[in-house]
């Protein structure tokens, strides 16, 4: 094929690309996530104005709730986005859409290059383009996906680069792992394995006994890592704070030294041990994914089904293949679910997207192994194979923006979006409004809105009620309130009349919007 | 072999022998309903050469004892070999574990000269031999009376002979081969499955290495043992529908094809396999793997070694490990060790294959390697064993049904030869099995007639009534103390477990 053929083939499966990717941002998932409410309105905070909700300028870390940071890298892309586009749930996912394809570009090209082969380096990308997980976390406005890209950066500039080791990219490759830092607060575990898979991969180099690189290795990390590092020497409780979040150990009672103590104690080692084995399940890699439905529809694995034929067969390949990449690949491959081990979590694929773009690599190795074997068959089961892909990915994407948005809707945080659009229809210049406080994260959801549909001042008529406690006679006339559909018996007793019944895909009855 | 090997070895089998036969009687720290069940029909078997059903050297047992749905048929080799060991030694614990030991060091030496053979490498046979010795799942397993372990033999065996035969070429072996594999079909339910599905490996491999002609000679070696099993099935033909009931195999609650991937996966956990060996404290204390630590290295070393190298016997050995699960799947049954004890050989010769070819990259730290290996490894067994025969009885004497044959014991003693009615609480599980165990242990069957159930404790027993009560039920426990205070009955004993804590009382009218 001519290259100028190639520029457009390439063209227009990154168009058809985006269109599947990016289409109905807004329609599914279902609804916006608290965690993509809080990151947005973060975003939105710093596009308007240059500080995060707490009034923190261009912050490096963000408080988000309680004990909760947040890294600055996808709410800094999305106030990027909102800078020039209006809030809605399509411009706060279209950053991660962007990402999301981003890997998908950047697996083809390590692919290209480890396998010296466009075909299978296109198969690497349409393997990955066509991974649910992938798919899903490309849709969703949270951080998971970006660490990802940094690391196929790393992977990419070391991969290009072998045989030789170039210390101008070998620093700017390490430079990615220490920007990783700001991406997701994962990176803090994967990012210092993957310069300890780039010393590994020197030592396999020929420039083995090169100190010199060594060092250029460990300060690419360090030069961007630092601002990180010194933003918690400023906060020193943040750490300690981020360890309760994950209940890695109680850090009230254990200082780091002994809190590490804890977390390689033999009984902490085998159930991380069994976590971390427990991420290369089959049934959960090729047949149920995630068990939550905000990272999974659990009708499809994490995979389409004839990756589990084909990720075997890479690996394979990858064993018997010569040169340091292979080696690089399959460890990263192998460390890919580091981070959801520490924090001993099991089947979320979200602590462990790495292995995604990986898995579609070694896929690609897979099939270009079987593809250069003797005997038609072997070429059959891989057009076969390869063929199935988009087959049943059709079905899951059939299933993605039609019954999984009925399954999910209550992993979504319910219809608050339009339980709350039609109490900022109702609601004139000094109607107050009162929000159940049994609405979790409505306190981020209603702020959202109100500047999602603009009408920001409601927010100082805006009061939280626990409606068990609080003596629902001293709510004045023509107030508005938003409330579980199970609680409104009492406003009703109290004299509210119900003015909406929000409901869900299959017609439940989720929420209840009343006035007096 | 050379004279100083084969001193060694057997200097190996005495140490091992002595290891495993070590406080046989209360570690475990009682006897489990089965090795009840096994020990009384062995007994049967032993004295009259019938079982408890009356039926004259049977090949499958059949017991009631459970009370379960469907009937449960035991296997013959523990039965017969129980038996042998009861024509010299008396009924206690130790006498019917003791076959399980034996095929514990039976299984040490094969592996020895299996690894040794195979590999060409002595030292790579010593690491196999001692990391099988001292796995603590084989450590387990050849100290209870029941016949998870009796696979095992059977199982080395033919790899031996195989090994043999796929050097030498000669027909015999093969039939030997063949007919450890017969013999095997014996020795334990999953066996029915396993072995077969070895027999077919086997025949693969025959004709991998182009020689399939002598096929026959493995079929015909399996088949000579087996031909009884099938001829006893056509006698009966309702023992297929007792075992799917007793194990619910065609029951609506069983799980799916999905979980049951799941549950075969996590059979390969390192965490299951190096760090906690599964989560029934019966067959496992939970601080220990299935196998040793040094395995952690060596396994997945082998592993690579025989996907790379392809060898005939690796693949064989390799297969032999993946198929172990599969009986517990069936059964969908996740951790169960007992069900898959295959993964301690296949997992001990990978290891040992992964050993000898790390030992390639330095031969000349070979026996040095290969002491560290077995220093570390009797390092971990050590602390192991401490609290195997330590803080684990505690933990698992719930397991074990508690001290129900002190409270048993206590009776008899209370009898002093004389004939006193006996109550057994029935909420005490396959009470009525450990008391038949204890009387024949006695010689006291005649206290049989003399045994009545209860369930809700009755003052108006004969006097001189000794009743066995299980004061972990909060009501028994209650009444107990209401006709102890109420003098209508006086305590004789209290039974209490390794923590102290009382489990059963035995009260006389």
């Amino acid at each position: 094929m001519f290259k100028a053929q190639r520029i457009w083939l390439g063209a227009a499966v990154a168009v058809l690309a985006a269109v599947v990717y990016g289409i109905a941002l807004d329609r599914s998932p279902i609804y916006l996530t608290h965690d993509e409410v809080i990151y947005a309105r973060n975003a939105y905070s710093i596009a308007a104005t240059g500080r995060d909700l707490s009034g923190q300028f261009l912050p490096i870390s963000i408080p988000v709730t309680g004990t909760f940071y947040a890294t600055p890298a996808n709410i800094y892309l999305t106030a990027a986005f909102l800078k020039v586009l209006p809030l809605s749930e399509t411009a706060v996912r279209l950053p991660s859409v962007l990402v999301g394809l981003l890997c998908v570009w950047l697996v083809y090209l390590i692919a290209r290059r480890l396998l010296n082969s466009e075909r299978f380096g296109a198969a690497a990308a349409a393997l990955l383009l066509l991974t649910p997980a992938h798919f899903i976390h490309s849709r969703l406005g949270t951080d998971h996906l970006y660490v990802v890209a940094c690391v196929l950066a790393w992977l990419l500039l070391l991969v290009t680069d072998d045989p030789g080791t170039n210390a101008k990219r070998l620093f700017i490759a390490t430079a990615f792992l220490g920007l990783s830092l700001y991406t997701y607060i994962g990176a803090l575990i994967t990012a210092p394995i993957c310069v300890a898979l780039t010393v590994l991969w020197l030592a396999l180099g020929r420039s083995r006994h090169d100190w010199g690189l060594y060092v250029v290795a460990i300060a690419g990390f360090v030069v961007p890592a630092l601002p990180f590092v010194a933003w918690h020497v400023t906060h020193p409780g943040q750490y300690a704070n981020q360890i309760r979040m994950y209940a890695l150990y109680d850090s009230r009672m254990l200082n780091a030294a002994e809190g590490a103590r804890e977390l390689i104690a033999p009984t902490s080692v085998a159930e991380r041990a069994a976590v971390y084995w427990d991420y290369f399940n089959p049934s959960f890699l090729f047949f149920a994914g995630d068990t939550g439905l905000l990272n999974g529809t659990r009708y499809t694995g994490v995979f389409l089904l004839p990756m589990m034929v084909l990720v075997p067969a890479g690996i394979a390949a990858l064993l018997f293949m010569k040169g340091r990449a292979r080696i690089l690949v399959l460890a990263l491959f192998a460390v890919a679910p580091a981070a959801a081990v520490v924090v001993a979590e099991r089947y979320r694929i979200n602590r462990a997207l790495m292995l995604l773009p990986v898995a579609a690599v070694i896929a690609a190795a897979g099939a270009q192994w079987m593809w250069q074997r003797r005997g038609r068959v072997w070429r059959w089961a891989v057009i076969v194979l390869i063929a199935a892909m988009p087959l049943q990915f059709a079905a899951f994407y059939r299933d993605y923006f039609g019954d999984y948005r009925v399954r999910s809707y209550a992993w979504f945080e319910y219809n608050m979006r339009d339980a709350m659009e039609e109490i900022i229809r109702r609601a004139g210049a000094g109607s107050p409004v009162w929000i159940s406080q049994s609405l979790q994260w409505a306190d981020y959801y209603w702020p959202f809105y109100l500047d999602r549909f603009g009408r920001p001042e409601l927010s100082r008529q805006t009061h939280y009620i626990d409606a068990e406690r609080h003596d629902l006679a001293v709510i004045g006339p023509g107030s508005l309130v938003l409330c579980r559909a199970g609680e409104e018996r009492r406003f009703l007793d109290a004299g509210f009349t119900r003015v909406a019944a929000i409901e869900e895909p299959d017609r439940t009855h989720s929420l209840s919007v009343l006035q007096r | 072999m050379t004279r100083p090997t084969l001193l060694a070895l057997l200097l190996l089998a005495g140490a091992v022998a002595a290891l495993y036969s070590y406080r046989l009687s209360d570690a475990p720290v009682y006897l489990t309903p089965d090795e009840v069940v096994i020990g009384l029909d062995a007994h049967a078997l032993a004295s009259t050469g019938r079982d408890l059903r009356g039926r004259l050297v049977p090949l499958y047992f059949q017991i009631d004892e459970f009370r379960v749905k469907g009937t449960i048929w035991y296997q013959p080799v523990i039965m017969y070999l129980t038996a042998a060991v009861l024509q010299v030694a008396p009924l206690t614990a130790w006498a019917i574990r003791t076959p399980a030991v034996i095929v514990g060091v039976v299984n040490v030496v094969l592996m020895f000269l299996l690894a040794r053979r195979m590999l060409r490498d002595t030292a790579a046979g010593w690491v196999a031999a001692i990391l099988l010795a001292l796995s603590p799942a084989h450590f387990m397993h050849s100290r209870f009376a029941m016949d998870y372990i009796y696979p095992v033999p059977f199982v080395l065996g033919w790899l031996y002979a195989l090994s043999i035969y796929l050097d030498r070429r000669q027909p015999r072996v093969l039939a030997i081969a063949g007919l450890c594999l017969g013999f095997g079909f014996f020795s334990y339910i999953t066996a029915i499955v396993l072995m077969p599905a070895y027999l077919i490996a086997t025949l693969l491999v025959l004709r991998r290495d182009g020689a399939a002609g002598d096929w026959r000679y493995a079929i015909a070696g399996f088949a000579a043992p087996v031909s009884l099993f099938v001829l006893w099935i056509a006698l009966h033909l309702g023992v297929f529908a007792d075992t799917f009931a007793r194990y619910e195999l065609g029951s609506e609650n069983r799980i799916g094809l999905l979980d049951r991937c799941g549950l075969y996966w996590r059979y390969f956990s390192p965490s299951f396999l190096f760090f906690n060996g599964g989560s029934q404290l019966v067959f496992s204390t939970r601080v220990a793997g299935v196998l040793l630590l040094a395995s952690l290295v060596l396994l997945p070393a082998g592993i690579i070694v025989v996907l790379r190298r392809a060898a005939s016997m690796g693949v064989l050995i390799l297969i032999g490990l993946l198929l172990a699960p599969l009986p517990a799947i069936v059964l969908d049954e996740g951790s169960a060790i007992n069900r898959a004890l295959g993964l301690v050989p296949f997992g001990v010769l990978l290891s040992a294959i992964g050993f000898s070819a790390l030992m390639t990259v330095r031969p000349s730290y070979r026996s040095v390697a290969a002491a560290v290996v077995i220093a570390a490894s009797v390092w971990q067994f050590a602390i192991f064993q401490a609290d195997y025969f330590g803080d684990y009885r505690r933990r698992a004497a719930s397991w074990f049904q508690f001290n129900i044959r002190g409270g048993l014991a206590a009776i008899v003693e209370r009898t002093a030869g004389g004939q006193r009615p006996v109550y057994l609480d029935d909420t005490i599980r396959w009470v009525d099995s450990y008391w038949k165990f204890e009387l024949a242990a006695a010689h006291r069957l005649d206290l049989l007639a003399l045994t009545r159930g209860y369930t809700h404790l009755d003052r108006n027993v004969p006097p001189g009534s000794l009743l066995l009560v299980n004061v972990t039920d909060p009501a028994m426990a209650a009444a107990t103390t209401a006709a102890l205070n109420s003098r209508d009955f006086h305590l004789v004993r209290e039974i209490t477990e390794p923590d102290g804590t009382v489990s059963f009382v035995v009260i006389e009218r």
